[in-house]
């Protein structure tokens, strides 16, 4: 990492006593009553979200409780396999197998028909620089689905042709 | 209903290195040449061991350091069979005698382990010695506890 | 109802990355004393103790548990409040409730943090492991969870709302250097800062490696240690401790809905997190308490809470300052430096110094120091009105506090 200089001050160092201790030995209890019913629906091939009846609402993967009026949403629905990029960032690392560190992407995807975010995965090796908010997406379905969130493979990106037609009319302009 | 309950386990390690300030610095300093110092309020005359910057009473800096003896009273103790463990209570073999110990001519008293005697012998007011480690670091863990004076 | 609040002092540690030489307790100690220093109160004038820090950063969890005597709290009234990265303005807060309840006189509110003492990791898991574990049973791959996570960690949402912010407002990396670059002159005029950085300019700032796109090393918050303190009294104590009393008219904490991860490994309902609801929000709540109507014409001053630099041009318009989307162009006019219309962070900002527990009571204690005229880095404008932000929580509470040098509650009489 870099190093910045700035104007600093000595202080005398003093000693130190050391410590170490379980700060929390903890069990979370989930309620995962509707994820594990989503989870059901994909293993076999299916993608539902649910729908809360007081503000028509969608979340996938599902909430408990309504993220916009808290009550308890219980009508499922099918949804499109396409979707969308909210946001986006990348974090720079070194994998392994890599000479250089380069930016891997790390997005927040919404389904088409939902109204939530949840981070998901692009192919593998997918050049962080051709990531941009509202790039359309698709979903890849692994070979044997056992149930949970591997079924999903990744979202790998479809073709989108207005940012061609943007372009051109840009350039004409 | 079964099947709706998740429950993950897991722990978090906390570890520390806690700065002590120039005050704790010059107390483990002392105890490295296993001597003990306090310092003592100008206003007041309270003397605090361990050493400290403000006087809880005044709320005046203290700048005097003192030497104190290797000698004190037990002001107050206790004893149990269970270690004091991280993750489950579990019981040691010995049984642990902890205690507060007020050193001569100081006005605050420290939480030490008592070694050399049994429980029964344990008394209020009893007078105590201390026990040095081996190889003093100018850690806390130098002061090994106290001992009776006298044998048990 | 209720009694007008003032503030009559505010004093600092000095910041830095080591604090070496002091534990905990004389850290806060050293803050309490400059704030005694500055104004005619005691510490026997003190009736309460409000005190606070990020829980679990230096390892040990209450800490003021062995600061009662460098505190000078000894028998006396003593509240811990702890939000997060908010805690400071929180404190702020409670202390303004207890004095406007009536139940305390004058009451020190102090906000401390030694982050060299403890590991930020630790400090980070026992806030986020709960919502991050359940994923690892649910089949998410281990690698791309680190991975994941790893934007968000180190940053937090900071890069997800610049991503989203200079998307629409069209701003470059050298706008968000040239803020960077600001603040950092400022805090070299600021006694107690950290990043004191008198000849740092946007080239500097741009060479740095990238940490989490679009944030780079230059541009972050560093990791410091240090405290905060503050008086608040009521109207008639205060004419007997100080000729420069500032009266704290509004204060609102809202906040939003996480972001990015949630409970249950269920969807996030922030779709965009450069919207910040809960930043509108507690302005109006905290505008219509001061009784200001247009906060662009009437605050002369702000301190926001931006440890990135995005996100300083992100609150400016969400709270109500400056028109949507036009922040960058105010810096590159000069009127948000300390001499121009609306000057902002003059001590530096978060951006400069960061002890986390204490960042957002610093806020309100340099807005408070503004209007008396006892700043560090002094304004040559003359300051009547301010506000001190701040953000924090689990990366969406926000708080505000709004000052002045008049009571509202004259005006209202006695609303």
């Amino acid at each position: 990492m870099a190093r910045l200089e700035y104007i600093k001050k000595q202080y005398p160092r003093t000693r130190r006593v050391h410590g170490n201790w379980y700060l929390s030995s903890y069990q979370y209890k989930f309620n995962v009553k509707r994820i594990n019913q989503c989870l059901e629906h994909l293993r076999m091939g299916e993608l539902v979200g649910l729908k809360c009846r007081s503000c028509n609402t969608v979340s996938f993967p599902p909430r408990l409780i309504c993220p916009k009026c808290l009550k308890m949403p219980d009508q499922w629905i099918h949804l499109r396999e396409t979707a969308t990029v909210a946001t986006f960032s990348g974090t720079y690392a070194k994998e392994s197998g890599d000479t250089e560190i380069r930016p891997y992407p790390v997005v927040a995807i919404r389904q088409d028909g939902a109204d939530t975010t949840w981070l998901a995965n692009l192919p593998e090796g997918f050049d962080f620089f051709k990531v941009y908010v509202g790039m359309p997406l698709k979903i890849k379905w692994a070979e044997d689905k056992k149930g949970d969130f591997s079924d999903i493979e990744y979202y790998e990106p479809i073709e989108d042709p207005s940012i061609e037609m943007n372009k051109k009319e840009e350039a004409e302009n | 209903m079964k099947g709706e309950i998740l429950t993950t386990k897991g722990a978090v390690r906390a570890e520390f290195d806690f700065w002590v300030g120039l005050y704790l610095d010059k107390f483990l300093e002392g105890l490295e040449q296993k001597k003990f110092i306090g310092n003592k309020c100008s206003k007041c005359g309270k003397v605090y061991i361990p050493p400290r910057k403000i006087c809880g009473d005044c709320f005046e800096h203290i700048e005097e350091y003192v030497d104190l003896p290797e000698t004190g009273v037990l002001t107050n103790f206790t004893f149990t069979k269970w270690a004091i463990s991280e993750r489950r209570p579990r019981q040691s073999k010995n049984i642990k005698m902890i205690g507060l110990v007020k050193l001569d001519g100081a006005d605050s008293a420290m939480l030490l382990p008592i070694l050399e005697t049994e429980p029964e012998n344990l008394k209020i007011g009893m007078k105590v010695q201390v026990v040095w480690s081996e190889k003093p670091q100018g850690q806390p863990s130098d002061i090994k506890g106290f001992k009776p004076i006298g044998g048990a | 109802m209720g009694v007008q609040p003032v503030i009559v002092s505010a004093g600092f540690s000095e910041h830095a990355s080591k604090r070496s030489d002091v534990n905990m307790a004389e850290l806060m100690n050293e803050a309490i004393e400059d704030a005694l220093s500055k104004c005619n109160c005691t510490i026997d004038d003190i009736d309460c103790f409000i005190n606070g820090n990020m829980p679990a950063f230096e390892g040990a969890n209450i800490p003021e548990l062995w600061m009662t005597d460098h505190m000078g709290a000894k028998n006396k009234p003593f509240m811990r409040v702890t939000t997060g990265g908010t805690t400071g303005g929180s404190i702020a807060i409670a202390a303004y409730y207890a004095v406007a309840s009536g139940l305390y006189d004058t009451v020190l509110a102090t906000a401390f943090e030694q982050q060299s003492c403890g590991s930020t990791t630790v400090g980070l898991s026992s806030v986020a492991l709960g919502e991050v574990s359940i994923y690892l049973e649910l089949g998410y791959d281990y690698e791309k969870l680190r991975r994941n996570m790893g934007a968000g960690a180190a940053i937090g949402v900071g890069a997800y709302q610049a991503v989203n912010y200079m998307r629409r407002s069209h701003c470059t990396e050298e706008d968000l250097a040239r803020v960077v670059v600001q603040n950092r002159h400022n805090a070299a005029k600021n006694w107690w800062t950290h990043l004191k950085m008198p000849n740092y300019t946007i080239e500097q700032v741009l060479d740095t490696p990238y940490i989490s796109y679009p944030l780079r090393f230059g541009m972050v918050t560093p990791a410091s240690d240090g405290s905060c303190a503050m008086i608040y009294t009521t109207e008639e104590n205060a004419k007997k401790f100080t000729d420069t009393p500032v009266f704290v008219n509004g204060v609102a904490s809202v906040s939003n809905e996480t972001a990015i991860v949630t409970s249950e490994a269920g969807g996030v309902g922030q779709i965009d997190p450069c919207v910040q609801l809960g930043a509108k929000i507690s302005a109006k709540l905290a505008y219509e308490q001061a009784g200001i109507s247009f906060p662009e014409k009437e605050i002369d001053y702000a301190e926001v809470y931006s440890p990135f630099p995005n996100q300083e041009l992100m609150w400016l318009e969400r709270l109500g300052l400056f028109e949507e989307n036009t922040a960058h162009i105010q810096y590159r006019e000069g009127i948000t430096a300390p001499d121009g219309d609306l000057p902002v962070n003059c001590s530096g900002g978060v951006n400069s110094t960061n002890a986390i527990g204490a960042s957002a009571l610093e806020r309100v204690a340099e807005a408070a120091l503004q209007i008396m005229g006892k700043a560090g880095n002094q304004s040559p404008k003359e300051i009547h009105t301010a506000i001190g932000h701040g953000w924090g929580g689990a990366l969406n509470l926000i708080t505000l506090s709004v000052l002045a040098d008049q009571s509202r509650r004259k005006y209202k009489g006695g609303i």
